[in-house]
């Protein structure tokens, strides 16, 4: 029996391996094959500690799990601003730097590693000494129902939904006023003392730390484990450790020949196996966010969805009486709410823009216009802070936002919309608008994005009611914008099986969904038919009514001349000219350069 | 495998009667595959071969008692080579043994990967489950990861692959001379008695952590005792293939002689680039296997090297005859060290539980075992002894370590190892072969 | 530390570095054109040093046809592995296909080498390709085999920079790398295009593989390796760079290692590596991106005619 209790023993502690790096790799996005590595920094820390100083279990086990968060905290900043290819180089060279050191210094034994000098003693918990495979199995379960409830609080929160929009398009993430790098930071470090807590268990289990308990290959069992598992689903986690894990005492029991044989044909079909089960089942055993009464839900909603995917925006609720986006202009406040000077960017030798002026009017709606290559998407981009600017100024509500990270500026009120949209398609409509919304609060535990609720680790785990609050409340708001743009039949269904249209608006509520001062908005008209057009410019004017201000860029001279209050030329970087669009029309000059012929 | 794992080779010393070419490569013609799957014969040896030439005495032999007999091994990985050598001895005592007599022994293979300490660990943890009271171990204990399940589940183990680098470990023993310490104070005498020229020495060796220390400790102390003086000093990894940058900082040293201490394929490599860089001054080794002279080729004619070696070509004791012949019969191969190792060590196991039945104790307790071997701790052995007397092989309570065990200094000789040398344990007893 | 140390420890970084160009270069362009983790590149590194060498001894093939033969079986192996298993596994996977095929690549090598230890044993093999002699040069000793080496790796590299830059094929191939859609809409066939890629990368990997198995021993794990320093060099060079940009970052590589012996001592050198690796990834986005671009916006293009 206790060599099952064994075999039990190795499933739960790969299991918390394997559940942490799926938060890492499945819900954010980021590969990582450096996981095994940081249970060495755990565990060589518990061994040492242990060791030469006869520190006790707890607090090796608390010293291991965070020295290795430590560790994946550092290794996340260069590791920001790679993208995935270099990610998984990275963490290459920090597998290989960990073992190498491991390997070769000395005082942690070299090739040899550490040997325990005591078992696993759970005082002042009962338990006592851990000696024995089955007296291990209760205090792993217990550390494995651990990681799994919290990887699970994390991931399947206000908190992970914000994981999952950075997997899915980070820059749309940011733009929408999540604090990327945060979220990325703390996603390596919680992940990583899980790891760092499993190789502190490894250690003690196997009573010797050393390098090839930790080695690149024990990194790649993990994440075969995970990805076999199914990516985004924790229990699938915890099953691809015991499916892995569980091959070679099968092939053991199953392959009776002589033995100088037997564990090579094992290797083989373990190696087959991996091989013939990834195609078999490429999502993974369990699928992202299933769950068995997600499934009956589907099930049943299945037949709604299909009929309201083709609807186009019926019943859409009356524009005077949505209730959202109430009327905010002050009398004592300045007109000009954002004011830009001297503006300039080049790229190598191309100037994207030279000394640009603009001003926006408080709630008035402005065009940006001007012939293809002028410029007109850089200037949003350098507004927003996805681009940094040269020289010049850039001040909203007259605070100067030049050189802020597009996050903070969207969370000052100025935010933009994609060309080409740029939705969270494996995301729902309604996870989507939920995104843009933020119960914004100045508390200094409100962080990384300044909010109350689950996007808040405080709110997420020490105050649940609170997060589960405001998850509601900010759903009911989608749920209205979602109304407002018409799409409210659509809510839970994936927005990459919507149409373009659809996405359109879908994006254009998550915008609204910000409540931003400041809406920059990027060709709202192209790629869609009149209908959804006049739907879009409603609800344009129907935000500038309330207050909003608005600057498109547009081609097209008909939406310009239904919207815009005031109209700029831009031209080769630099504002030309500006004025009504009966104004500007009736320059030749412009004309000419806009449409070719006067 | 990761690097650490595929970069520890065969922490086996190794020593290989060698390639006369009817043996040295199964043609994998008539077999599905190329491993041992010879049937565990006893290679035509009889009962009553063994009882007479151990001097057994029929009392106590444990005759149809069947006993599990744990033997853990580098069955896969870059050492799978070692581990099947090691099994071949293993079970040809095995079957010799039922046939004198003695218990059925079941061989419980556990596959430890090639020193990976998980497999290691996890092996130690099943045998223990299952109840074993003795194993086999290789690799000293696979890196060390076995000391603690042998500890907790009180198995006996001996290990004739890496022996002990690490001393008194409870229930642990290792059953061959220590390398390289042994080994280069027989060394640094030879150089000294056969070339007054050799001044200055360096000494290349495998990185082993914390033990590093202890070796070169070792190494000046013997340097000072032969009167000779240390060149330089150079650390490799285990499982090196390129030692460029070695090899130039030798250069740089100059030294008149060098002892290479690194085990398993390494020394074939070493000595490829050494001799191709234009090197020619003496080079003795800790390690000969029939591996590492295949890869260095022409490289290795004036290699020589000194261990506990098995030495085929001129088996010393009647026991090391029987061996020989038997070995060669059952697998169409010459033995080296590791099949005479395991071979030997699987009778001393049975010569353990002779003791133990003697006096009415259980076989099944490790405590009970490891007392009859420290009550005493002398085992026959197929190394040294003469015409008429077999071999024997003592180990120290203390340190668990050989304290009797004969070495030699040996010339590649193009593949037929000739010995030119031999002394004992910490260099005693040295005298040049004529 | 002398300088004849030096320029020894240097020539052995120019002939490790040699070597790494070649695996890097291979790998690159399966990765830089399929985007597939092809961590199986271990095995057909292994595979062909196998089928040379057993042609050689027990076939008693000459060295000529014996190599050729285990380039033919690299690259049948690669395009085998790409068309029954990358494949289709990419077709069902998705989205997930990066992942799904590097967990397939994986199960494919350790497969594979334990099936070459099985069928073949893990007694060291050798592979002769010619007469090796130590040659002198102003205090540098290295060998012809070395020179044989250096000279295929970097003629083998060249042909491949050649083969993108001037023929149509190497047009498609470069077509599809920078843009597989587009490349679609034009008419040329993806499906085709892997194949070839992976001819070609497994070739060059076969070439590594014989000439390391002639270089030291052939035995079942010679390619783990050998394929994370593929990945190195693949990514440092950029995995849409030309051939000769990537050789060039293998040899880096190389010296890197080599030299870092005049500081520390030989066990040290991949932590060396690994570290200037993490350390240029740190840098990275700040200077060196656009160094480069610098670099090879000064190099004349033979496309376009410069």
């Amino acid at each position: 029996m206790d060599y099952w209790w064994d075999i039990l023993n190795l499933v739960l502690i790969f299991s918390i391996f394997a559940i942490s790096l799926n938060l890492l790799v499945g819900y954010s996005g980021q590969v990582s094959v450096a996981h095994a590595a940081f249970g060495a920094i755990g565990g060589y820390i518990a061994a040492y500690l242990s060791t030469k100083t006869g520190l006790d279990f707890w607090p090796a086990l608390a010293a291991g799990a965070f020295g290795a968060g430590l560790a994946g905290v550092l290794m996340s900043l260069p590791a920001l601003r790679l993208s995935p290819e270099y990610l998984v180089l990275l963490t290459i060279a920090v597998s290989s730097i960990v073992l190498a050191i491991v390997g070769a210094v000395g005082e942690l034994g070299g090739a040899y590693g550490m040997i325990a000098t005591r078992a696993a003693d759970l005082t002042p918990l009962p338990g006592g000494e851990l000696l024995f495979p089955r007296q291990w199995v209760v205090p792993l379960l217990a550390f494995t129902a651990l990681t799994y409830l919290i990887c699970r609080r994390m991931g399947e929160s206000a908190w992970g939904r914000v994981l999952r929009a950075i997997r899915d398009d980070e820059i749309a993430a940011r733009a929408l006023g999540c604090n990327v790098v945060a979220f990325k930071v703390v996603v390596f470090g919680v992940t990583s003392a899980f790891a760092g807590l499993a190789g502190v268990l490894l250690f003690y289990y196997n009573q010797i730390a050393s390098p090839s308990v930790y080695g690149l290959d024990v990194s790649l069992k993990i994440f075969a484990m995970t990805i076999f598992g199914g990516l985004g689903n924790f229990l699938g986690s915890i099953l691809g450790a015991a499916v892995l894990q569980l091959m070679q005492p099968m092939l053991e029991k199953i392959i009776q020949i002589d033995p100088g044989q037997a564990f090579l044909i094992q290797l083989v079909i373990y190696g087959l196996g991996l091989v013939v089960l990834v195609r078999v089942r490429p999502q993974g055993l369990l699928p992202e966010g299933f769950s068995l009464r997600g499934a009956i839900r589907s099930f049943k909603s299945n037949a709604a969805t299909e009929s309201a995917s083709h609807a186009i925006a019926v019943a859409a609720m009356p524009l005077q009486d949505a209730r959202c986006g109430a009327p905010a202009a002050l009398p004592q406040q300045s007109p000009v709410i954002l004011e830009v000077r001297g503006l300039s960017k080049r790229f190598g030798g191309i100037a994207a823009c030279r000394g640009l002026d603009l001003d926006l009017q408080r709630g008035k709606i402005a065009a940006l216009v001007g012939p293809n290559g002028a410029g007109k998407t850089t200037v949003f981009n350098l507004l927003t802070g996805a681009l940094r600017a040269d020289a010049g100024t850039i001040r909203l509500q007259g605070k100067e936002v030049r050189g802020l990270p597009p996050d903070v500026i969207a969370r000052n009120g100025m935010v933009r919309s994609f060309q080409n949209v740029r939705l969270f398609g494996r995301m729902t409509a309604v996870e989507n608008v939920m995104l843009g919304i933020r119960q914004l609060s100045g508390d200094w535990w409100c962080w990384p994005n300044g909010t109350r609720g689950g996007e808040n680790l405080a709110d997420l785990f020490l105050l649940p009611g609170v997060a589960t609050r405001v998850e509601r409340e900010t759903r009911e708001q989608a749920m209205e914008w979602l109304r407002l743009v018409g799409l409210a039949g659509v809510a839970d269904t994936r927005a990459g099986t919507l149409s373009f249209g659809q996405q359109k608006l879908v994006s254009f509520a998550r915008l609204l969904g910000t409540d931003a001062d400041v809406l920059l908005l990027d060709e709202p008209a192209s790629g869609i038919d009149s209908k959804w057009v006049d739907n879009i410019l409603g609800l344009v004017a129907f935000m500038r009514d309330r207050g909003k201000t608005i600057c498109i860029v547009e081609h097209s001279i008909h939406v310009v001349e239904r919207l815009a209050d005031t109209v700029f030329f831009m031209e080769l970087g630099r504002i030309t000219a500006r004025g009504t669009i009966g104004e500007l029309t009736s320059n030749p000059r412009l004309t000419e350069v806009y449409f070719g012929t006067v | 495998m990761s690097a650490a794992a595929e970069s520890l080779v065969a922490i086996v010393a190794c020593a290989a009667g060698l390639a006369a070419p009817r043996c040295a490569r199964r043609s994998p013609s008539n077999l599905a595959f190329a491993q041992d799957t010879a049937p565990s014969g006893a290679g035509g040896v009889t009962g009553d071969q063994i009882t007479k030439v151990l001097g057994l005495d029929g009392k106590n032999l444990g005759t149809g008692m069947h006993f599990k007999l744990g033997i853990v091994l580098a069955l896969t990985g870059p050492g799978s080579y070692y581990g099947r050598i090691q099994g071949n001895g293993a079970k040809l005592a095995v079957a010799q043994i039922k046939a004198a007599g003695g218990p059925d022994i079941e061989l419980v293979f556990k596959d430890h990967k090639s020193a990976d300490a998980q497999a290691g660990a996890r092996a130690a943890r099943e045998l223990g489950i299952d109840g074993v009271s003795a194993v086999l171990t290789s690799y000293v204990g696979d890196i060390g990861a076995m000391f603690p399940g042998l500890a907790q589940y009180k198995m006996l183990a001996l290990d004739g692959g890496g022996g002990t680098s690490d001393f008194g470990k409870p229930f642990f023993w290792g059953m061959r001379a220590i390398e390289p310490d042994d080994d280069f104070t027989g060394a640094l005498k030879y150089w000294k008695a056969t070339d007054p020229k050799i001044k200055r020495v360096s000494l290349v060796y495998i990185d082993q952590g914390p033990a590093n220390e202890i070796v070169i400790g070792n190494f000046n102390k013997a340097l000072a005792d032969t009167g000779l003086q240390l060149a330089s000093s150079e650390v490799t990894t285990i499982g090196a293939t390129d030692y460029s940058a070695t090899i130039a900082r030798l250069k740089s040293a100059n030294p008149d002689a060098v002892f290479l201490f690194n085990i398993g394929v390494d020394p074939g490599y070493f000595m490829k680039q050494f001799v191709n860089a234009g090197l020619t001054m003496s080079v003795i080794g800790a390690e000969y296997i029939s591996d590492a002279a295949k890869v260095a080729g022409p490289a290795y004619d004036n290699y020589m090297f000194a261990t506990d070696w098995f030495n085929a070509a001129n088996p010393t004791n009647p026991w090391s005859k029987l061996f020989l012949d038997s070995y060669v019969k059952e697998f169409s191969l010459e033995p080296e060290i590791n099949a005479a190792n395991y071979y030997e060590d699987t009778f001393a196991m049975w010569d353990i539980i002779r003791r133990v039945l003697a006096k009415g104790g259980n076989v099944k307790s490790g405590e009970e075992l490891q007392n009859a071997l420290i009550a005493n701790p002398k085992f026959q052995s197929v190394y040294g002894g003469t015409a008429s007397e077999v071999g024997t092989i003592e180990l120290n309570t203390t340190t668990h370590s050989v304290t009797k065990r004969p070495l030699g200094i040996y010339m590649s000789n193009g593949g037929k190892p000739k010995q030119v040398a031999s002394f004992g344990i910490g260099g005693t007893d040295f005298a040049l072969i004529k | 530390m002398s300088l004849e140390q030096v320029e020894q420890l240097a020539a052995a970084g120019i002939i490790n570095g040699s070597f790494y160009a070649l695996l890097g270069a291979g790998f690159g362009v399966i990765l830089g054109v399929t985007g597939r983790f092809h961590y199986a590149f271990a095995l057909t590194f292994t595979f062909a040093a196998y089928v040379t060498s057993v042609l050689e001894t027990d076939g008693h093939l000459p060295f000529p046809l014996s190599g050729l033969a285990g380039l033919i079986a690299a690259a049948a192996l690669g395009v085998a592995i790409e068309r029954w298993i990358y494949r289709p596994l990419a077709h069902a996977s998705g989205a997930l296909s990066l992942l799904t095929i590097f967990i397939s690549s994986l199960g494919l090598t350790i497969a594979g080498v334990n099936l070459i230890t099985l069928v073949w044993t893990a007694f060291s093999r050798s592979i002769t390709l010619i007469d090796v002699r130590p040659l002198h040069i102003e205090g540098v000793t290295f060998t012809t085999l070395d020179v044989l080496i250096v000279a295929t790796c970097w003629l083998l590299i060249a042909a491949l920079n050649a083969t993108l830059s001037f023929t149509d094929l190497g047009r498609s191939i470069r077509a599809a790398r920078g843009n597989p859609y587009l490349a679609r809409i034009m008419g040329l066939e993806p499906d085709a295009i892997y194949l070839a890629v992976f001819a070609i990368g497994s070739l060059l990997c076969g070439a590594a593989g014989i000439l390391d198995g002639a270089r030291y021993a052939v035995q079942p794990n010679m390619g783990i390796r050998p394929v994370v320093f593929a990945f190195v060099v693949a990514f440092l060079g950029g995995t849409q760079s030309r051939p000769l940009v990537v050789g060039l970052a293998g040899l880096l590589i190389g010296l890197i290692e080599s030299l870092s012996g005049l500081f520390v001592s030989p066990q040290w050198s991949s932590l060396v590596v690994f570290s200037v690796l993490f350390i240029y990834l740190v840098l990275r986005p700040l200077d060196l991106r656009a160094f480069r671009i610098q670099i090879l916006s000064a190099m004349p293009d033979p496309a376009r005619g410069e």
